[in-house]
């Protein structure tokens, strides 16, 4: 099924490329507005992003049924990390490598949604920097390739990034961050 | 806790809560961004297509200059690219039934080495073949539209029907092109003629019939006798220790006197008595026809069908049936309840009629789309173990302007028994509506039929508004019925008329004696299906009471790609005629037909609600020779399927969460369940176009409350259980007068013409009628 959706993508066939769009287009958006503060930066980012899909797919090789959602992805992440340099300078180097690696005890009744939008909150740097190293699973060292950073830098946006969230998750009130979608920063 | 956010966070896919988004603005661009981009590259491959060889199928150009290093694999990856073309290259699934030409198609050779070459015919008819997995189904294509292309003859199996029962000999002559069990399915046997048909074949259970073995098929048929385009059958063979084949479930039922040896419509005794017993054929069969059943009181004639019922999933997850727009039953069940104080007959209750003859909310197509798709999940009313699944479908809108120009020849019946004042002269004040709203490019015709056909209007242009009012005002009832002779005027007017890319079509309204006279029903039936075929489309109004032929008014209108419609009143004339007429009469797809395969590691059962006359094999939808519903313009078709999940723990072992999705045809690549609910893939064509297109939907497990579904969810919930009530359905477990009051109630809005609103008061009538029933029969 997937394989022939990408198939008929390949052959342009619009009716494939609109399936294919709204199959992943939600869960990219979420993706990308990770990363994209804004609401209109991100839905452009999503619709630049697909449109790389669609004009690229031709090289993408089929590997397993999770293959496609993985190189949407990369792509999106890509492009929003673009977009966010285009835009702005989001990143000081600093050096300063705070070096804890621990990993969190999962609190019980966790709201995603709540933790979503705490890491939205996020300084650009130590958003960005917490997106691809927790959840796209990138190394320090690809990180810092992408962002044209050194890896210290990776380490201690991180691991800032970490401190940030646990204090705000301790403050408890993360479902009052709630209501910030709709507003345009 | 960084692992829950990556599980977590990283998969969200729904919109942020608070936050709108306009994903159809959003595709809007993008796809404006790719129709450039392909213009753009359209033109280079133009050019580029000068110093290669380039393939034209159906407008698309596929350059193949590279040689393929194992041409089998290319040939079969180029029939499944050109099954995927949606609007180019024919593909016939040969497991129509169609007895082939021997000579078209004896399997030859399938080794096919130039593929650079201009197409044989033979290229896709060489015992090409598509397996799914499941290795039930397999395909042979046949490239038609490229034989056409080169000038070839249209070497399309050409149909013909009244195949009897009998048996025939399959011969088969090569199965080495096979790779894996071809496999010959016969889902209606359309053609007569030879006996002898050359296939690939096994019996689908996996044990290959070799080379020149004789098979003997016994086939059979559920209704009368004869073999129709879509009837189910049995076969079996001789020399197998099996007894029968293909026996499906709720497609199957064994007619009288099981055939034997002979030659192609020859009787012979039955052989199987014993098996066929055994088999308990006399065990009704959900959504299959019995013999026509005409209630001696009334002199009415409704089909008699037995209600769909419930299908455990992990036996077989597809639902396969033809879209059914029409809306008859709900205006003739008004009728009964309202104008003659009495509870329908359970046959003329046709609960999809019902349920579509209302308005839905439903979001619009955009794009090229056609028709759109709305799901929606919520508990069953009558069943509280049960969730029920609303698939609604949207058809475009036509911008009334830029509608086809109309050919329409009305063909009215004006025998006695039309006198009376709910009949003719509602046909002639319906009509008066119509030509309202004609546009100068659109013309009419009026035949009339009694005792001798005439054509009372010749074509006449919508500009000349009063040449056809005075020959409406000169229509008068008299004589006895020959409509043999008035449809064969009518028809002949049309295509006289016959406007390229419009709106022909002839439109018969009749309170349903239609005399054919000298010819019988089948050469009737013919008529209108040869005419389906040159786009000149047949409608049905019903009018009247008493003497009304619903079963038959129901077939002549499906056999014509077109609609049907029960006109029990001067609203209901007014509605058919205003504003319904822009979609009852301007067809925008045809036959859609709707697989839905279940994922059958989440639903243990499922029943679709309705549609039991539009049921197809799971096969009849990659099959485009097969007929089915047509969808017109703005109309919403909904279907109400009512699915038992497993509890928690109650999951059968063998099913994981990656259940292999096991659709055949067009998506016959193994895909995957990934948690959803269930797919559904709708075929459909354009209004005068010969090959389908297919659009999948996955459809996600997101159960809402009662509260929270749409009032278009729960009024075809109360229309459905108003329904079943009325049929005394056996699946209604628990459902009363009152709760479907109350949950009509809480839908009713928006009823911007009040049908709703007096849907209600039907209920609350019908209610007391069964009350008064139910006393008087102490």
């Amino acid at each position: 099924m997937i394989e022939k959706l990408i198939e008929m993508c390949r052959k342009e066939k619009r009716e494939a490329q609109r399936q294919l769009y709204e199959m992943y287009d939600a869960r990219m958006f979420r993706v990308v507005f990770r990363y994209v503060k804004e609401v209109q930066e991100a839905e452009d980012v999503v619709l630049n992003g697909f449109y790389k899909v669609f004009t690229h797919i031709s090289r993408f090789e089929y590997r397993g049924p999770d293959s496609l959602e993985k190189w949407i992805r990369r792509i999106m992440v890509n492009e929003a990390l673009m977009s966010l340099r285009k835009s702005r300078m989001y990143l000081s180097d600093e050096s300063e490598a705070d070096k804890e690696e621990s990993v969190w005890e999962a609190d019980t009744d966790l709201d995603a949604e709540a933790i979503y939008a705490l890491i939205r909150q996020l300084p650009d740097g130590y958003r960005m920097v917490f997106n691809l190293f927790v959840i796209e699973g990138f190394s320090h060292a690809e990180i810092a390739e992408k962002l044209e950073i050194t890896e210290g830098t990776s380490r201690s946006q991180l691991s800032k990034a970490r401190t940030q969230l646990k204090e705000w998750l301790t403050q408890n009130d993360v479902n009052n961050l709630h209501a910030e979608y709709g507003k345009v920063h | 806790m960084e692992k829950f956010i990556k599980d977590q966070i990283g998969n969200l896919g729904s919109v942020p809560p608070g936050m709108k988004r306009d994903r159809e603005a959003s595709w809007s661009k993008l796809e404006a961004r790719l129709a450039q981009r392909k213009r753009r590259r359209g033109f280079v491959m133009l050019l580029a297509a000068a110093s290669v060889v380039p393939l034209i199928i159906g407008g698309v150009i596929l350059l193949r200059n590279v040689p393929s290093t194992d041409p089998s694999q290319e040939r079969l990856e180029h029939l499944s690219e050109m099954i995927m073309q949606d609007d180019s290259a024919a593909f016939y699934a040969m497991n129509s039934g169609t007895v082939p030409d021997s000579t078209l198609y004896e399997i030859i050779d399938p080794a096919l080495t130039d593929l650079n070459g201009p197409y044989k015919q033979e290229d896709f008819t060489t015992g090409d073949l598509l397996s799914n997995e499941d290795g039930v189904i397999s395909y042979y294509g046949y490239d038609h539209t490229s034989a056409q292309k080169r000038g070839l003859t249209n070497q399309a199996p050409t149909p013909a029907v009244g195949a009897s029962a009998g048996t025939y000999t399959v011969t088969v002559t090569d199965a080495s092109a096979a790779s894996s069990g071809p496999v010959v399915v016969f889902s209606g046997l359309t053609a007569t003629g030879t006996s002898t048909a050359t296939w690939n074949f096994n019996d689908g259970t996996g044990s290959n019939i070799s080379s020149g073995q004789s098979v003997d098929l016994v086939f059979t048929s559920r209704r009368d006798g004869n073999l129709k385009g879509t009837e189910a059958y049995n076969y079996r063979w001789t020399g197998s220790d099996e007894i029968l084949k293909r026996v499906e479930a709720g497609n199957v039922m064994l007619p009288e006197g099981y055939l034997s040896s002979g030659k192609l419509g020859g009787k012979g005794e039955d052989l199987y008595e014993t098996e066929r017993q055994q088999l308990d054929w006399n065990e009704p069969i959900p959504g299959f026809f019995q013999p026509e059943n005409t209630d001696p009181t009334s002199g009415e004639g409704y089909s008699h069908f037995i209600e769909n019922a419930p299908i455990t999933a992990s036996e077989n997850a597809f639902s396969t049936f033809g879209l059914d727009v029409d809306v008859a039953s709900y205006s003739n069940i008004r009728r009964f309840i309202s104008t003659e104080s009495q509870l329908p007959p359970t046959d003329a209750v046709r609960i999809e009629e019902m349920i579509n003859y209302f308005d839905y909310n439903y979001r619009k197509p955009t794009g090229s789309m056609p028709i759109d798709m709305i799901v929606e999940n919520g508990p069953c009313p009558w069943n509280d173990e049960a969730q029920l699944v609303s698939i609604g479908m949207q058809a475009k809108d036509v911008d009334k302007t830029k509608m086809p120009a109309g050919n329409m020849v009305f063909l009215v019946d004006v025998s006695g028994s039309m006198e009376e004042s709910n009949k003719l002269p509602l046909v002639k004040s319906s009509m008066k509506k119509l030509v309202d709203e004609l546009r100068p490019q659109d013309r009419v015709a009026i035949v009339v039929y009694a005792g001798a056909a005439g054509l009372v209007l010749p074509s006449t242009p919508g500009s000349d508004k009063a040449k056809i009012i005075s020959a409406l005002d000169n229509l008068s009832a008299g004589g006895s019925t020959a409509g043999g002779e008035g449809i064969e005027l009518a028809y002949a007017t049309a295509l006289e008329h016959f406007v390229q890319d419009g709106n022909n079509r002839v439109i018969l309204c009749t309170d349903g004696d239609f005399n054919v006279g000298p010819s019988s029903n089948e050469e009737l039936e013919a008529l209108i299906t040869r005419m389906r075929e040159k786009d000149v489309f047949l409608s049905v109004l019903g009018y009247g009471t008493g003497n009304y032929q619903d079963a038959m008014m129901e077939i002549l209108a499906d056999k014509g790609n077109g609609n049907y419609a029960y006109i029990d009143r001067q609203e209901e004339a007014d509605r058919v005629f205003g504003k319904e007429l822009t979609g009852t009469l301007n067809t925008i797809a045809k036959d859609v037909k709707l697989q839905v395969e279940f994922n059958p590691s989440l639903v243990k059962s499922y029943r679709l609600v309705g549609y039991e006359n539009r049921m197809l094999n799971k096969e009849d939808f990659e099959n485009d020779k097969i007929d089915a519903g047509d969808v017109g313009a703005g109309h919403t078709v909904t279907a109400l399927y009512e699915v038992v999940l497993y509890k928690s723990g109650e999951q059968p072992s063998t099913a994981q969460a990656g259940e292999k999705l096991s659709h055949p045809g067009a998506d016959n690549a193994p895909g995957v369940f990934c948690g959803e609910l269930m797919r559904v893939n709708m075929r459909y064509k354009k209004p005068t176009g010969d090959v389908s297109s297919l659009m999948t939907w996955a459809i996600p497990l997101v159960p809402l409350k009662i509260e929270q579904t749409t009032n278009s969810f729960r009024w075809a919930a109360a229309v459905a259980s108003f329904g079943m009530m009325l049929r005394h359905s056996a699946y209604l477990r628990d459902m009363d007068y009152a709760t479907i009051i109350k949950l009509a109630d809480s839908a009713r809005l928006p009823d911007p013409d009040g049908e709703r609103k007096e849907f209600i008061q039907i209920v609350k009538k019908a209610e007391a009628l069964a009350n008064k029933v139910t006393a008087g029969s102490h």
